[in-house]
């Protein structure tokens, strides 16, 4: 009976900080599930995109409710991203194991570093809907993200930001909702092909995103009362231990 | 009116229930005297707790794009958002 008490504490745990941040969790939760759970990599990273099925509900539920969600522009982003997921879960097995645990590494060290780092501050509430050449650019670099996504389990939502923010001109707060609306169906597609391989365990999975479930609505209600500065170089802690625990493992350590 | 966050709220509602059936009847099956009831509840509930949490974001897609939320004809954008909708329904179907 310890494994279901720990998996549902990891969901809370991670749902709360993913609540409270807007993150998806899956940096977090491939690495626990491979390395502290001993689940091999591919159920772990099917196991994620499940449980970020349920933190994205939940963040995307309430920013849809704040109404800073640009939903057209998701639209347009998603119908790359979501053949890149589809794309990375299907060739996951094909990748040597050694290869995903370093990129995954090394893209956990940047988000790590990403936290640490002052929020940017808008300057502009409305801006200019991007041309052409750049939602096509911004569309392709999604479609980059949608199969690093669906190949290594995480919501893609780091990596999504920049674009809606740098690139394509969206404020940052709406560029943060619009990822979160953007993470559910990127991990829907995922989540469907590891589903239908058979590499997805629904018991264990499904404990996890119960315990999101709550912890995602306990993170958003603590907003108001936790410094998200606080909660954020937590989160970066954490994070850089679990890319160090990758490289180590990758390595043989 | 129906807005996209009311469908991601009662999604999130049945995923909730669902799971927590599923993993109730998992772990608390036996002792409280389910027998191989508990088996089939609970593979039913966690099956539909995994589909509530993934075919929600499908279905907002296809009522968004379709204009149905908002009572208005659709665009090139509805239209692609359909076709989205439908790509991942296939994705789940065929999985």
């Amino acid at each position: 009976m310890l494994d279901p008490l720990w998996l549902v504490l990891l969901g809370v745990g991670t749902g709360f900080l993913g609540g409270a941040l807007g993150l998806g969790g899956g940096f977090i939760l491939v690495p626990v599930f491979h390395i502290v759970f001993k689940w091999s990599l591919i159920e772990s990273v099917a196991a994620s995109q499940f449980c970020i099925l349920a933190t994205s509900l939940s963040s995307a539920q309430r920013y849809l409710t704040g109404g800073n969600v640009n939903v057209r522009l998701g639209v347009v982003l998603e119908s790359t991203t979501i053949a890149g997921a589809a794309l990375g879960a299907t060739i996951a097995h094909a990748v040597p194991e050694l290869a995903i645990l370093v990129i995954f590494a090394a893209i956990t060290t940047v988000a790590g570093i990403r936290m640490w780092t002052p929020s940017l501050v808008d300057t502009e509430d409305n801006p200019a809907p991007p041309s052409r050449n750049r939602l096509a650019i911004g569309a392709g670099a999604s479609g980059i993200v949608g199969v690093a996504a669906g190949l290594l389990g995480i919501g893609g939502g780091v990596l999504k930001v920049p674009i809606l923010h740098f690139f394509l001109g969206e404020p940052m707060r709406r560029a943060t909702a619009t990822s979160a609306y953007m993470i559910g169906l990127t991990a829907a597609a995922s989540a469907a092909v590891y589903y239908g391989r058979g590499d997805l365990d629904l018991t264990k999975g499904g404990i996890v995103a119960l315990g999101i479930l709550l912890g995602s609505h306990l993170g958003a209600a603590s907003q108001a009362h936790i410094p998200v500065k606080v909660m954020k170089r937590v989160f970066s802690i954490i994070l850089l231990v679990l890319a160090i625990r990758m490289v180590g493992k990758a390595l043989g350590w | 009116m129906i807005e996209l966050k009311h469908i991601y709220s009662v999604g999130r509602a049945i995923a909730a229930v669902s799971l927590l059936v599923g993993v109730m009847a998992q772990y608390l099956g036996g002792p409280i005297g389910l027998g191989a009831s508990a088996k089939t509840i609970s593979g039913a509930g966690l099956t539909v707790g995994l589909l509530a949490l993934g075919l929600t974001p499908i279905f907002g897609l296809a009522a968004e794009g379709t204009g149905w939320l908002r009572s208005r004809s659709t665009d090139a954008v509805g239209w692609l958002a359909v076709s989205l909708a439908i790509a991942l329904s296939l994705l789940w179907w065929l999985g």
